[in-house]
This record gives C-alpha cells, sequence and structure tokens, in this order.
C-alpha cells in the first residue's frame, strides 16, 4: 500500500520509505505512514488482514503469509526503496522490540545497503548487530528520517514557477 | 459399540481463573487508531470467546465494564451466562453500588472526563451487569507502591531516559511527587501526565508511563484473583508482560486449533450455551492443555476471596456431565460476601482513637446514639479490629478503632492501613488534647484546627536543642462544615474553630518547658497540642478528614496518686465525650446537608 501527498517547493521522487512492524503495531505504522505522507514522502505499509484472511484454512493462511512476506521482501530490496523504518514499540516487557520477522527484514535491507531506521532505540538483544548495520534510532521524532530523505532523494524546486 | 457412545472423561481441568486485561481503557488508549479497527475489535471478541469457553470463571475489572463500551458490547452478547458466574466483574469496592459511587466523586475522576461521564450515564444501574466479586487489594495502593519502587530503582528514569535520547531535567523529583500530588484522584495515566507537565501529543514517552502504571494495575488484579490472562496476542499485544498468577491461554495456538479444524466461525457465530458446550469438547481441552502456562503462585490473598465466595465460584467438577456443573456454579443471588460487613449504604466513618480512656469514651458517646456496636475484623488475617455502629437515621456506618501507639509517625502508618481496609467516606480522629498554658481554654473545648504546625524536626547544637517546624492549612471541606456548626447553642460546649494546633510525638507535662516556650513565642494563633495530629492530616490528605479533639489540660505536671489518676480519667473522660458528641452532629450535617439551589 504506496501513499504521499504532493507538497510545493520539493521535487516529485519515486523513491519510499518502507515501514516493516508486526501487525500488532499496524495501526503506528499506518499512522506514521500518514504522517510522513503529508510532508510529501512516499511509504509503503504491509496490508492488513481483511474478513477473508480471518477466515482462511490453516495451509490457506500459512500460504497467505508466505507471499505476503515474500513480497514485502521484495518491496524492501527494490532499487527505489530509500530506506526502511522498523516501528519497534515496546512489546511484551522488552523495550523497543523488534520481532523475528522484523529483525529478518532489516537483515535484508542491511544486505541490500538501504539505510535503517528505528523508531525507538536498541532493544538490548541486538544491539550489537543493529548498531554494526548502521541503524539510526529516531525516538519517536521523525525530524532526522524527513531531513535525510529531503536532502538525499528531493531536490527543492527553488525556481520560480510560471504557472504555478 | 457405536463410537457416539464413548463417554470421554478428560482428566484435565479448565484454567480456574482468567483475568481480561484488554478491556481497560488505559490499555485500549495504547493501541490510538487501531483500537477501532476491525482486527482489533475482532480479537477482542474472539479471545474473549475463547476464554469464556476455556476457564471457569472469567473476570473483568469493573472499571473496565463501565468505562468501555466495547466490553458491555462484547461481554453483554454473553448475558445469558451471567446468572451462571462464569463472567464476573471485580473492583476493590465492597460492592457494585459502591464501586460507582466512588467513581462519580469529581475528586476521583474529573468532571466530565471519559470515566466521569461513563458512569454517569450509566448510572443507576439496570441490574443488567455480571455478578460482582470484591477484591482484597487496593489498585491505587498497588500502584502506589509500584510507582514508588520504580522510581527508588532508578527504574523509570532509565526507561524514560531511553526514550527521550536525553536526560530529562529533574526527572527523579517529578517521578516522586506524583503519588503524593495525586491525592484521591485516581492513579491514571491522564493525571500523572498533567503533573509531569506531558499533557499533548502522544510519544513514546507517555507509553512507557502508561506501561509503569498499567502493569501494576493488572498486577493488582491477577495476584489478588491468582487469575491467568490470555496471551500470545497480536492486535491486542502489549508492551509489557502482562503479570500473572494462574494458568495462561495461548489465543495463536487455540486460534491455530480453530484453524487447523475450521471450527473458527462456530466460536464466532455459536451462542452463549453452545460456546459452554464448545468448551467440553474434548479436542478443545486437549488443545487447551498444549495452550496453557501455569505462572506464579496463587496469593495468600486470594484464600480469603475464594473462601469467601466459595458459594458462587470454581465449582466445576470432572466428575459427570459438564452442564450440569456449570449450572450448579454461582447461585443468582447479587449479595457480596465482604469483610467486615457492608451494606449499599454509602457513608462509611472511620474514627480513630489513641488513649484507652478516648476509646472508651467514644464507644460510650456511639452507644448512647446508635445502640450496641458488633466487634468485626478489617482484614481477611484479622490483624485489625473495629467496633461498628450503624446510624440508621442518616444511613452511615461508624467504625470506632484504636492505634496502639502515640506519636505522628504511629498516626499516620496506622490510619493509613485502616483507611486501606475500609476506604471510609469520612475519617476522624477523635479525642483529648493539650490546651496551651496561656490561652486558658476551659477544660472541655472542642477544638477544629485551621492550619497545624508540626514539631518533630529537631537540631541537635551545641547551643542545645532547636525545633525546625512545618506548617500546612488543614481547612479541607469537613473543617468548613465544622465551623458552620460550631456556633449553635445547643451543643452545651464551647467549639474553637479559627486557631491552630501544634503537634509533636512529645508528651508535654511541664508547662515551662522549652517547646511550650517556643511555640508561645513563635506561633500566637496556636491553642492546642496533640501528638498525632500531624500524622492524621499527613495519612488522610485527599480524604474527608477532621481532627476533633477537646482540651483536657494545660500541660502541668500529672498527679501520680491513685486519686489523682481517677480525677485526670474523669476529666480526660468528660472532655472527650464532648469531641465526640461533636463528631456525631457533624457526620450527620455531613450526610443531611443538599446541593446548593440553582437559581
Amino acid at each position: 500500500m504506496e501513499n504521499y501527498d504532493m507538497i510545493e517547493g520539493y521535487a516529485k521522487t519515486k523513491r519510499r520509505i518502507v515501514i516493516i512492524g508486526s501487525m500488532s503495531v499496524y495501526e503506528n505504522m499506518v499512522n506514521l505512514a500518514a504522517e510522513l505522507n503529508a510532508l510529501g514522502i512516499r511509504t509503503i505499509v504491509p496490508e492488513s488482514e481483511n474478513e477473508h484472511v480471518r477466515q482462511m484454512s490453516l495451509p490457506d493462511f500459512e500460504d497467505f503469509k508466505r507471499r505476503v512476506s515474500l513480497a514485502y521482501i521484495k518491496k524492501i530490496r527494490d532499487p527505489m526503496t530509500f530506506c526502511v523504518l522498523a516501528m519497534n514499540l515496546d512489546r511484551h516487557g522488552i523495550l523497543n522490540y523488534i520481532g523475528p520477522n522484523t529483525f529478518a527484514e532489516i537483515a535484508v535491507a542491511f544486505a541490500q545497503s538501504k539505510r535503517i531506521y528505528l523508531y525507538q532505540g536498541m532493544p538490548d538483544a541486538y544491539i550489537d548487530e543493529l548498531s554494526a548495520w548502521g541503524c539510526v534510532s529516531v525516538n519517536g521524532c521523525l525530524d532526522t528520517i524527513i531531513n535525510d530523505y529531503r536532502e538525499l532523494c528531493m531536490k527543492e524546486d527553488i525556481q520560480l514557477r510560471l504557472f504555478p | 459399540m457405536n463410537q457416539t457412545e464413548i463417554s470421554i472423561v478428560s482428566p484435565y481441568s479448565r484454567p480456574e481463573r482468567l483475568f481480561l486485561h484488554y478491556f481497560d481503557i488505559h490499555f485500549i488508549e495504547e493501541k490510538g487508531a487501531s483500537a477501532i479497527s476491525s482486527n482489533f475489535l475482532y480479537e477482542m471478541r474472539l479471545a474473549t470467546r475463547i476464554a469464556v469457553a476455556s476457564a471457569e470463571t472469567v473476570f473483568i475489572p469493573a472499571a473496565s465494564y463501565f468505562e468501555s463500551k466495547l466490553c458491555r458490547q462484547i461481554i453483554g452478547e454473553l448475558n445469558e451466562l451471567f446468572p451462571l458466574g462464569i463472567i464476573a466483574l471485580s473492583g476493590s469496592s465492597p460492592n457494585l453500588d459502591c464501586f460507582v459511587q466512588e467513581r462519580l466523586n469529581i475528586g476521583f475522576y474529573r468532571e466530565n472526563s471519559i470515566q466521569n461521564n461513563a458512569y454517569h450515564s450509566l448510572f443507576p444501574q439496570n441490574g443488567e451487569e455480571p455478578p460482582y466479586v470484591p477484591r482484597q487489594r487496593s489498585a491505587t495502593q498497588d500502584i502506589v507502591n509500584h510507582w514508588n519502587d520504580l522510581v527508588q530503582d532508578n527504574e523509570l528514569q532509565l526507561r524514560l531516559r531511553d526514550t527521550a535520547g536525553i536526560p530529562i531535567p529533574n526527572i527523579e523529583t517529578r517521578l516522586e511527587r506524583v503519588p503524593k500530588e495525586l491525592g484521591a484522584l485516581a492513579f491514571i495515566p491522564e493525571h500523572v501526565y498533567e503533573i509531569l507537565d506531558l499533557a499533548g501529543v502522544e510519544k513514546p514517552l507517555h507509553m512507557r508511563i502508561r506501561s509503569a502504571i498499567n502493569e501494576a494495575y493488572f498486577a493488582s488484579y491477577t495476584q489478588d484473583l491468582a487469575a491467568g490472562v490470555i496471551v500470545d496476542l497480536r492486535y491486542l499485544s502489549s508492551s509489557f508482560l502482562i503479570p500473572s498468577f494462574g494458568q495462561n491461554i495461548s489465543y495463536m495456538k487455540m486460534m491455530g486449533f480453530l484453524r487447523k479444524n475450521n471450527r473458527l466461525k462456530e466460536v464466532e457465530n455459536c451462542t452463549p450455551d453452545q460456546l459452554v458446550r464448545f468448551g467440553n469438547d474434548p479436542n478443545w481441552q486437549i488443545a487447551l492443555q498444549s495452550a496453557v502456562t501455569y505462572v506464579g503462585q496463587p496469593s495468600t490473598a486470594l484464600a480469603s476471596i475464594v473462601s469467601h465466595s466459595s458459594a458462587k465460584t470454581f465449582a466445576f467438577s470432572n466428575e459427570g456431565n459438564k452442564e450440569q456443573s456449570m449450572v450448579q456454579k454461582y447461585p443468582l443471588s447479587n449479595d457480596s460476601p465482604v469483610l467486615p460487613e457492608q451494606s449499599s449504604r454509602l457513608n462509611t466513618v472511620l474514627c480513630l482513637t489513641i488513649a484507652a480512656v478516648e476509646f472508651e469514651s467514644v464507644r460510650s458517646q456511639l452507644k448512647k446514639a446508635f445502640g450496641n456496636g458488633k466487634i468485626v475484623y478489617l482484614d481477611t488475617t484479622r490483624q485489625f479490629y473495629a467496633i461498628e455502629y450503624s446510624d440508621p437515621n442518616s444511613e452511615t456506618i461508624w467504625h470506632l478503632a484504636s492505634l496502639s501507639f502515640q506519636g505522628e509517625t504511629e498516626a499516620a502508618v496506622g490510619i493509613n492501613r485502616f483507611c486501606n481496609f475500609l476506604k471510609p467516606t469520612i475519617v476522624l480522629m477523635v479525642g483529648m488534647c493539650m490546651g496551651m498554658p496561656k490561652k486558658d481554654l476551659s477544660v472541655g473545648t472542642v477544638v477544629i484546627p485551621n492550619e497545624i504546625f508540626v514539631f518533630d524536626h529537631q537540631r541537635l547544637t551545641p547551643n542545645g536543642n532547636q525545633h525546625r517546624p512545618h506548617g500546612n492549612r488543614v481547612d479541607n471541606g469537613l473543617y468548613n462544615l465544622a465551623k458552620l456548626i460550631a456556633s449553635e447553642s445547643e451543643l452545651g460546649f464551647p467549639v474553637v474553630v479559627n486557631k491552630a494546633l501544634a503537634s509533636a510525638s512529645i508528651k508535654i507535662e511541664d508547662v515551662n518547658s522549652a517547646l511550650v516556650k517556643q511555640i508561645e513565642n513563635s506561633f500566637p494563633d496556636v491553642v492546642a497540642y496533640d501528638m498525632e495530629g500531624w500524622g492524621f492530616y499527613l495519612a488522610g490528605e485527599g480524604r474527608h478528614c477532621l481532627w476533633v479533639k477537646a482540651v483536657a489540660d494545660s500541660g502541668e505536671h500529672q498527679s501520680q496518686s491513685a486519686l489523682g489518676q481517677i480525677e485526670k480519667n474523669k476529666t480526660q473522660s468528660s472532655a472527650t465525650d464532648n469531641a465526640a458528641d461533636f463528631a456525631i452532629h457533624l457526620v450527620q450535617n455531613f450526610v443531611s446537608a443538599s446541593p446548593a439551589s440553582k437559581t
């Protein structure tokens, strides 16, 4: 699911931020995407599970999960992806929790030389790996990621437009 | 033998108690916009159905039921099971009426807050609520204790610093003062944000604070009820591990079972009684065995709950037919087993005394006013006792209790304990005090102070002892009421209401002592002195509390002769009688006072 709004003063770019995280923080991911979209930043969030998915039998459900996971990994690896932003809220008593699926997606992003941002801090369990992979914690403040995106993906359109 | 005739009796027993935490509005708040998503609602409903099909009794905090529409909606679908006691509400008030009344008080939830409005819109109850089981623990006290532990261990500060990314100025002091500044207000995230100046946009900082509060709140319930919880939730997953003191059930594992057997729709759509039958399915019970984990140990607090609610709870037997055993569970009565005897009457008075002569005098005055009292114990371990009197006219229950020792600390700790057990509407300290020698108050004069100074803080210097007094206003609501009725001529004794009280854990038997001189020279408004006033107001902060004592002496040296002692006792008893009479009069006026007319 890809979205963005046009912002005057910034050039169009097709580069996007892929937001990753577990389904338990799905709405937080959607909200984060909306916040970035409002600034003209393209984002991708996973598709939500609908009624049809909920009613699937176990084999169908596993097949669905497999296809969805592969498709999302492709999006992370896509050259149009500027970075991944992991929504790592506290979960299950672990501060800055990163689940196995999210960690795998971060690893894919690292292998593809993508920038990696963490919405909160680094969880103690993976601090060595995440630090070595150059992950950046934004501690709930999106300024860093917005500035990096604008600087590297959006050239400021300083020329006055004749017909705005 | 035909296969359908085979009778399978599972040796497996269901988890006895499950606590559903996810209806709590602050837990839902953590989820933000997802709380209205279909996936969230679906999981909430399905997890509840799995819980009901699996456990002997499913407990829901009464607060969640009243404050969350989602909760009422989802639980309401299963209302046929209410009389069976499979679903029960729980709270720290003695009964549901008291529970709601306490929360209608704007000193607990702010006026027009979501919670205050929720209770207003649902009061009076329609009698269709699930049965109510009172708790022994105070959730607020448990949250305060947990909060203080986290602050003392520097844990909360570290969590907040971690999420802010930078040090937060004065965070220790700001966190430490939270419980005190809350007073009688509910210990809920929005009140804490106000104190910490964090009102505004939701940030990870808010989440960490909310988690600290929610964790303690849930632990208070699960420990008290010895209950497990639903774990492995996806959309309802929590930022912290939900504390558990019973058998947990894995939502994901039970979902796996339902998917694998194509029975998901069945659980989604079945009627309440079909849901109970579904729980008896041997395949379901086998699946449960792999989806259940046992965490922690039942607390001693549970023993009392179980024993006092044995008629209502947990009667599932593996012998014979499951449907029968379910029906044999709770009887239909709404009576709540509580300690001490409680009723739906709304006003309870905790009346505390210290000296034996004070206790005897107040007891005698209460007996005169309300007839014989009865001895009741206040806690399940039977450590605390009181004499209970009932005033049918004002629908008030009095509890008369006595502290074991004199002094400020003793008073503060003792009163706090009694308040935790009784949760009184009014707290009174009734007895006798010393009149300041130069003020010449007559014996029997009742004193109600408007401010108080404590002289416990001392410095031992080469130049002698230096007292470093602290002071505070105590002109609360009850004081204002006392002031209005103090001038009534029929009282029969003088009442001083606009002067100050001095207090220290020091017994004065010399009118020329340095302390007396210092008080007289530096605090001309002080007219009386006692040894517990400061501790009393410290513990009673945020409650309707009043110190009511009458002058029995002026600090002169006490006679050691038998005759002198008898005479002193008579004087003290007579003075305390006046204080007790005033206290009774005060409470009656408190109850009968009506709201001001509006034009």
